[in-house]
C-alpha cells in the first residue's frame, strides 16, 4: 500500500489540515510519473514527491491556497523549457490534481440556553461537530440533548485552549447576557474561525461593541461579528430563531 | 424476579427511593449484568428494582472548567465509543469499551455498572484507575468523593452504602504529552470476559517519562497498580530494552491467580505479553485508527425529541410493538422477551441463552439493537419495540430476509432472527458494510449449525429494493 495514505489517515485523525496531491497524468519525460502523491501540510511541509524542483514548489503554493479555499483543483504543467510558463526542463508536461481535506465543520454554541440547545438539537440532524459551551457547569441539568453534543463548561474565554478553533469553525453567540460576550469575545475574536455571529437586539449589541472598542478591541475584528445573527425570516420561538442561525451558517458555508 | 418495579424520573427521586427502601432493592441501568443474575434466580428475594435508564440528567458526558471529564451513571459503552471528547482525550477508554461484548449488548451495558459490578474482570476498570477517576456517590444526605482505588474493598464490594447510588465517574483528561494504552485478552474477539487486561499510561518530559501508571485486571480480587513496573519506568526513555524489562516486572508484580479461565502460569505469560504490547502501542503513531471513528454501534436513535415519561403506576405497561399500541397488566415481572413470547404471542424472538451471549433474542427497543433476554418488561413502557414479525412492508419480507434465503444461510433457523435483526439494523446504520464492519456488527451473535459464511455472504449480497 501507498504509505501516503496510512500517513494521510493520520492526518485526518489527529485533525491536521493537510492537501493530498496527486500526478494524474503525464506524458514525455517528467521527473516522476503518473500516480505520484505528496502531502501538504497548512504550514508548507509536505511529505512525498510530484517531483522536486520548480514543479513542486509551485504545486506546494497551490495546494496552500486549495486549504485556504476548501476547493479541489486540476493544475496542467509543461516541463518544456520552450513554453513560456515552463515549470521545469524535462521535455513533457504533467496534470495534477490537488484535493485539500476538509474537516468536518464545527458549530461552536455559545450558551446553553433555549436558543442554544435549539441550535443543538437541529443541527444535530446535519454533518455537523456540536460542541456546546456555557459557564454554568450544571446547564443541562434534568434537559435531553443529542449524544452527539459535546458540552464543555468554561468561561467564554477560555474556549480557544479547549477547542481547536479553524476556519472550519463556525462560531454561535447566543449567550444570556450581554457581559458574558464583552468578556469572552475578545478571545475569540484572536481566532481564525469562519463565522461568528451574536445573538441580540440592535441595542445589546451597540452596547456589546462599544465595550469591547474601550477594552481595547480593533474595530475591524469587532466587526467581523455578525449581528443580529441569522437571516431574517421573521423568527419568533427559539426553534425558528435556531433555524434562521443555520440558515446562515449554510449560507456562509456554500457561499465560497 | 422482583415485587416492585420504579421507573425512576430523576435524581432526586432515586435518592429519595433509596432512604426509604424496605427489602432487597436493585437499581438497573442498562442490566446486562443483573438481569443475567435475575434470570439466574440468584435474587430471589428481590424486593424493588429501580430503573434509572431514563434519567436524562444521569445521561451525560461533558468537560468542566478544571478539564475533568464527567460520564453519568447511565452513559452507555456505545456512547463512550462515540464521544469526540473522550476519543481526543481518554483514548485508552475508548479501546477498553470496544473490547467489551457486543454492539448489542454495548448499547445498553453502562460504564457505571461496570465499576459498579466490581468483577476485577471489567474492562474499564484498569484504565479508569491508571486515570486516577474519582467516582460522585450521592444519597438523600448528600454527595461525596471517592477515588475508584478506594472504591473496592474486597471481591465484587465496593465502599457503596445502601442507600448511595454511584452519581458518574470523572477524570482529568490526557494532555499533549501523555499517551495510554489498553489491551486485554480473552476467549475470543467479541463477547469475552477478560482473562486478564492492562492499561499502561505515560507522561512524557521530552521523551524521558515523568509519570507511569500501570493497572492490571483479572489477576487478583481487584484491579491492581504493578508498582515496580510504575517505578522502574519513570526517568527512562520507552525503548525496546525498558518495554522488554517493564513488562517482565509488571508480570512479577502481578502475582495472577488460577481459576476457571487461565491458570496462574498461563497468567504470568500473559500479562507479560499483553503490558509489552501496551507499551509498544504506545510508541505507533497509527493507534487511532486502531479503532473506527464511528465504530458499528447498531444503533440509529434519533434521540433529540427526548425521552418520553410518566404514567408508570408501578404494573401497566403502554408499549408500541411493531408499530401497534398495546396496554399489557400483568407483565411487568418478566423479562422483555417473555413480555413478547408469553403475552403476546411474537414467538419469532428465541430464548437461546438468556444471558446476553448468543443474539437470538434480538429486538429494536426506541431504534437500537438490543437483547431482549436482559431488559425488563416494564423499560417497554412508553418505549417503540420491533421485533422480527415487524419487519418488511406490506407483508413482503425484507430484503435481508430474501437474501438468507437465497444463500441458504439458513439449518435449524433457531439463531436466524437474530442475525436478520442484526443485518437490518447494520444496514440501517451502514448501507454498504466492509466485510469488517459485518463481522463486528454479528459478534453479538452466534450460529451452531450454518457456520458465519453463508450469513456474511447474504448480507453482502442484500438487494436493496
Ligand atoms: S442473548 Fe438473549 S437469549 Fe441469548
Ligand atoms: S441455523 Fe441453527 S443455530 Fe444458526
Amino acid at each position: 500500500m501507498d504509505t501516503i495514505y496510512l500517513e494521510l489517515a493520520q492526518a485526518l485523525e489527529a485533525r491536521k489540515p493537510v492537501c493530498l496531491c496527486v500526478v494524474a497524468d503525464s506524458s514525455g519525460s517528467v521527473p516522476r510519473p503518473a500516480g505520484s502523491k505528496m502531502l501538504v501540510y497548512a504550514d508548507g511541509l509536505t511529505s512525498g514527491s510530484v517531483g522536486g524542483g520548480g514543479l513542486e514548489s509551485e504545486v506546494i503554493n497551490q495546494a496552500l491556497e486549495a486549504m485556504r479555499l476548501g476547493k479541489t483543483k486540476l493544475l496542467e504543467y509543461s516541463m518544456n523549457p520552450n513554453d513560456e510558463n515552463a515549470v521545469g526542463v524535462c521535455g513533457g508536461w504533467v496534470i495534477v490534481y490537488i484535493e485539500p481535506q476538509l474537516e468536518q465543520p464545527t458549530l461552536l454554541i455559545l450558551g446553553a440556553g433555549h436558543v442554544g440547545l435549539a441550535v443543538a438539537k437541529i443541527a444535530s440532524l446535519m454533518d455537523f461537530r456540536i460542541i456546546l459551551n456555557d459557564d454554568r457547569e450544571d446547564a443541562l441539568e434534568n434537559l435531553s440533548v443529542p449524544d452527539k453534543v459535546e458540552f464543555i463548561a468554561c468561561d467564554m474565554a477560555d474556549l480557544p485552549n479547549k477547542v481547536k478553533i479553524t476556519p472550519q469553525t463556525f462560531i454561535i453567540g447566543v449567550s444570556r447576557d450581554a457581559q458574558l460576550d464583552i468578556d469572552g469575545f475578545p478571545a475569540l475574536l484572536e481566532t481564525d474561525f469562519a463565522y461568528f455571529g451574536a445573538i441580540g437586539s440592535r441595542n445589546r449589541w451597540i452596547h456589546t461593541k462599544d465595550a469591547m472598542l474601550e477594552a481595547g478591541v480593533l474595530p475591524e475584528k469587532a466587526d467581523q461579528i455578525k449581528s443580529p445573527i441569522g437571516l431574517r425570516i421573521h423568527a419568533i420561538t427559539p426553534d425558528e430563531i435556531a433555524i434562521s442561525i443555520l440558515a446562515e451558517v449554510i449560507q456562509h458555508m456554500h457561499k465560497k | 424476579m422482583w415485587k416492585h418495579y420504579h421507573i425512576v424520573e430523576t435524581s432526586e427521586q432515586l435518592a429519595e427511593l433509596l432512604a426509604t427502601q424496605e427489602g432487597p432493592t436493585k437499581i438497573i441501568a442498562g442490566g446486562t449484568d443483573l438481569m443475567v443474575e435475575i434470570n439466574n434466580e440468584k435474587w430471589q428475594n428481590l424486593d424493588t428494582v429501580l430503573d434509572i435508564s431514563r434519567v436524562v440528567a444521569l445521561d451525560k458526558i461533558w468537560q468542566d472548567k478544571e478539564n475533568n471529564l464527567h460520564i453519568g451513571a447511565i452513559v452507555t459503552h456505545n456512547d463512550v465509543l462515540h464521544s469526540r471528547l473522550l476519543r481526543d482525550a481518554a483514548f485508552p477508554l475508548v479501546q477498553a469499551c470496544y473490547t467489551v461484548a457486543s454492539p448489542a449488548l454495548r448499547n445498553r451495558a453502562t460504564v457505571v455498572g461496570n465499576l459498579v459490578t466490581a468483577s476485577p474482570a471489567n474492562d474499564t476498570i484498569p484504565t479508569l484507575m491508571a486515570l486516577d477517576a474519582k467516582l460522585v456517590l450521592a444519597s438523600v444526605r448528600g454527595e461525596r468523593i471517592v477515588p475508584l482505588s478506594e472504591f473496592y474493598k474486597g471481591y465484587r464490594q465496593t465502599a457503596l452504602e445502601k442507600d448511595e447510588y454511584v452519581k458518574e465517574v470523572f477524570f482529568k483528561g490526557l494532555t499533549a504529552n501523555q499517551r495510554g494504552s489498553f489491551r486485554k485478552q480473552g476467549l475470543r474477539k467479541a463477547q469475552a470476559i477478560s482473562i486478564l487486561n492492562c492499561c499502561v499510561l505515560l507522561s512524557f518530559e521530552e521523551d524521558v517519562i515523568s509519570d507511569a501508571k500501570v493497572t492490571m485486571g483479572s489477576v487478583g480480587p481487584v484491579v491492581m497498580h504493578a508498582p515496580s513496573a510504575e517505578a522502574f519506568l519513570i526517568g527512562k526513555v520507552l525503548d525496546d530494552t525498558v518495554i522488554d524489562e517493564a513488562s517482565r516486572i509488571a508480570a512479577s508484580d502481578a502475582k495472577a491467580i488460577s481459576d476457571i479461565r487461565g491458570s496462574k502460569e498461563f497468567r504470568d505469560y500473559m500479562m507479560k505479553e499483553l503490558v509489552f504490547e501496551a507499551l509498544h502501542d504506545i510508541t505507533r503513531d497509527d493507534l487511532r485508527q486502531s479503532i473506527p471513528r464511528k465504530p458499528i454501534s447498531l444503533n440509529t436513535k434519533d434521540d433529540w425529541s427526548g425521552v418520553k415519561q410518566g404514567e408508570w403506576d408501578g404494573d401497566t405497561i403502554r408499549t408500541t410493538v411493531n408499530g401497534e399500541e398495546y396496554i399489557l397488566t400483568g407483565a411487568s415481572k418478566m423479562s422483555l422477551l417473555h413480555l413478547l413470547r408469553d403475552k403476546l404471542g411474537l414467538t419469532g424472538s428465541k430464548p437461546g441463552c438468556e444471558e446476553g451471549e448468543c443474539g437470538a433474542c434480538m429486538v429494536f427497543l426506541d431504534g437500537r439493537a438490543v437483547v431482549s433476554c436482559l431488559i425488563p418488561a416494564a423499560r417497554a413502557h412508553q418505549a417503540n419495540i420491533t421485533t422480527i414479525e415487524g419487519l418488511g412492508e406490506n407483508g413482503q419480507l425484507d430484503p435481508v430476509q430474501i437474501s438468507f434465503i437465497e444463500h441458504a444461510a439458513v439449518q435449524c433457523g433457531y439463531c436466524t432472527p437474530g442475525f436478520v435483526m442484526a443485518a437490518v439494523k447494520l444496514l440501517q446504520e451502514d448501507p454498504n458494510p466492509t466485510r469488517e464492519q459485518i463481522m463486528a456488527g454479528l459478534s453479538g451473535n452466534l450460529c451452531r449449525c450454518t457456520g458465519y459464511t453463508k450469513i456474511i455472504e447474504a448480507i453482502e449480497d442484500v438487494k436493496h429494493p
